[in-house]
């Protein structure tokens, strides 16, 4: 995708997360394609059309994050099935002036961590995936309703180089050597031991892996099996392998949108719950970057509420259990 | 022997085993329980048999690592086992166990400050010495106490649990027989009207027999609730909602004393997970839950209630050890 259509897009994108500029109506329009189907994680749900997606996702969101604000970390464009697609992850940021899906307003900052891949079609979103990071929302409105993370839960940085935002077409050998390496890594990453999957030989030895709220990040590769995969491969011990879906790669970028990204059995301990013997389908969305030869960065948004959900815990009814006025939990607002 | 006999070996007892050194933990203990006395703890302990047993899981670990010890207790009571079959006379003791927390106890970090264990003990005596004994506390509280939230937020409070508003729950000599027996009804009657299925709504059912403005001061991870509205709010309705397939069987010893009542069973329920409590997934698995209830009645119906859930067990058959997850991963 040229300059030129980057930069428009990035704009609309924009616009349509700004509260700054009255441009959001002609914007949204501009973006959406009449047909448009957009797949946003829990509670939001599946949103069809233009007048759903406005009503269900960019209203609400525009009403309780005044002075709204998006910052992409990574921006990145590619091509897969044939289709033109765009990605982007990052911060919505903004003051959480009103309640928001039954999280109750903070009156402070506020940000909200986000993954996006879009298909375009005839110039616009034809088919968008948005996962946000509710949980590590949640936690910053004082609400915070699950255990200790294993890794750490903070603000999550972007890219160490700061080229994440691709505003200008890469050289393709540059994504093609992404491509080779995240598909090696993705070859290796279901085998059965550590040893042979042998992941130090496509990652930095102090590579970051951005996890979700309630699994936190973790630095190193030691950090990732320690603090992640090895108590995940437990939880779902015949997972085996990513589903097909969106994956695209724009010079030392790479993101794939898992929608879901795996079908697999919970039949160990997952992040305290017990087993459930419950066969889920686990939204997973990932963004890379290589530096040289290796995969440096993961940042890594996992649909939670929708995993626990299939489990049996409703995490937005627990807040309303937990939240109610007066037991001390819900923040001040301004 | 008299209810006072009974209470004097039990205090004994606990004076004996709290002023001991760690060499002497056994013998305090031996010189006031049979050889084969049967103990019943929490996870991860559960039922040992006789003093050296008791010492070495429970007794020894836990003073070396939380000392030096005060009783702080709040109830003390005496009665004949209203559990017919089982019979016997028993003891309740309840309150904090308070002390320095210095030493790692179970894997949980030690804070250097003090630290209240919440106990509920049971004791059986025969013959002047103890027979049985039900040991349970709040192992929970203590991981909140240094700052850990392994489980996810209370529909309850957490506070530190007061004893009785009348500050008259340690009966160490004897009450007047009439009064216990009409907590005893009392108690008898309120389970059996919450356990009826032909009542109006939770409000009225909680009404006949207990106060508007009761207290239920709910474990760690539950936490506490005060008045009836809230109770149900906060406790019973998410409690009856997110658990399925519970079934009642029963208690091990039930006694009452004056105002106060006291019960535990072994497990006093079994249930299923619905999905919810606690923020647990759905289980087919099911799951035990021993359980404590100690009651304050006024007047004809009850006004404090004091409960102790051994979550880490009732967690622990549904498939996930909280303690183990915290040494795998530290601050969990």
């Amino acid at each position: 995708m040229d300059g030129n259509r980057r930069l428009n897009f990035k704009s609309k994108l924009d616009l349509v997360a700004s509260s700054r500029f009255d441009g959001y109506r002609s914007a949204f329009l501009e973006l959406v394609h009449p047909q448009s189907s957009w797949h946003v994680c829990d509670p939001i749900g599946d949103l069809l059309g233009p007048a759903d997606i406005d009503a269900g996702l960019w209203q609400p969101l525009r009403q309780s994050l005044s002075g709204l604000e998006r910052r992409d970390d990574v921006f990145i464009a590619g091509v897969f099935d044939d289709c033109e697609w765009l990605a982007a992850t990052g911060h919505y940021f903004g003051i959480f002036s009103a309640d928001w899906l039954g999280i109750p307003a903070s009156g402070r900052w506020a940000r909200l961590r986000f993954s996006e891949v879009y298909r375009l079609q005839d110039d616009r979103v034809c088919e968008a995936f948005v996962m946000f990071d509710m949980i590590d929302f949640m936690r910053q409105a004082g609400v915070d309703p699950w255990r200790q993370a294993a890794g750490i839960e903070t603000l999550v940085p972007g890219p160490l180089t700061r080229d994440g935002v691709r505003l200008l077409p890469s050289p393709d050998r540059e994504t093609k050597q992404t491509m080779d390496l995240l598909g090696s890594m993705l070859g290796s990453l279901f085998e059965p031991s550590k040893q042979a999957m042998g992941m130090e030989r496509f990652w930095t030895s102090d590579m970051m892996w951005y996890g979700p709220a309630t699994i936190g990040a973790t630095r190193g590769l030691d950090g990732f099996f320690r603090d992640h995969q090895d108590p995940w491969m437990k939880a779902f011990p015949d997972w085996r392998d990513a589903l097909e879906a969106p994956c695209f790669g724009d010079g030392p970028y790479a993101c794939y949108a898992g929608w879901p990204s795996i079908r697999a059995t919970h039949r160990g301990p997952l992040l305290g719950l017990p087993p459930t013997g419950r066969t889920v389908e686990i939204r997973v969305m990932d963004f890379w970057r290589r530096g040289g030869t290796s995969l440096a960065e993961n940042w890594v948004l996992i649909d939670m509420p929708n995993l626990f959900r299939q489990l049996g815990v409703d995490l937005f009814a627990h807040l309303a259990d937990t939240a109610l006025p007066g037991n001390g939990r819900r923040a001040a607002t301004a | 022997m008299s209810f006072k006999d009974i209470k004097d070996v039990a205090r004994a007892f606990q004076k004996d085993l709290d002023t001991a050194r760690d060499a002497d933990i056994e013998a305090a203990i031996a010189r006031h329980t049979t050889s084969d006395f049967l103990w019943r703890g929490m996870h991860p302990f559960y039922e040992q048999k006789g003093a050296k047993a008791v010492a070495d899981v429970f007794w020894r670990p836990f003073r070396a690592a939380v000392g030096p010890i005060q009783r702080r207790e709040d109830v003390f009571i005496a009665g004949d086992n209203d559990v017919g079959k089982r019979g016997g006379q028993w003891i309740c003791s309840m309150g904090h166990l308070m002390g320095l927390f210095d030493k790692p106890w179970l894997g949980i970090p030690p804070s250097g400050k003090l630290v209240f264990l919440r106990y509920c003990e049971f004791y059986c005596i025969e013959d002047g010495r103890i027979v049985e004994n039900a040991m349970f506390c709040d192992i929970l509280g203590i991981m909140q106490q240094v700052g850990l939230h392994p489980l996810p937020p209370q529909t309850g409070a957490f506070i530190l649990t007061p004893g009785p508003k009348t500050h008259d729950g340690l009966i160490y000599g004897e009450a007047a027989p009439a009064e216990g027996e009409k907590t005893m009804e009392l108690v008898n009657r309120m389970a059996r009207e919450l356990t009826s299925s032909d009542m109006g709504s939770p409000q009225d059912e909680l009404l006949g027999t207990w106060h508007r403005d009761m207290l239920w001061f709910g474990p760690a991870g539950i936490g506490a609730t005060y008045t009836t509205e809230r109770y149900n709010v906060q406790h019973q309705g998410p409690f009856s909602r997110h658990l399925d397939d519970i079934v009642f069987h029963g208690h091990v010893a039930r006694v009452a004393e004056g105002n106060f009542a006291a019960w535990f069973g072994w497990p006093n329920l079994t249930m299923k997970s619905g999905g919810g409590f606690l923020g647990l997934p759905a289980s087919e698995r099911v799951g035990e839950m021993r359980v404590v209830d100690v009651y304050r009645r006024e007047g004809d119906k009850l006004a404090e209630n004091w409960i102790f859930i051994d979550i880490l067990h009732f967690l622990s058959c549904l498939g996930v050890n909280l303690l183990e997850r915290m040494q795998q991963f530290p601050r969990t």
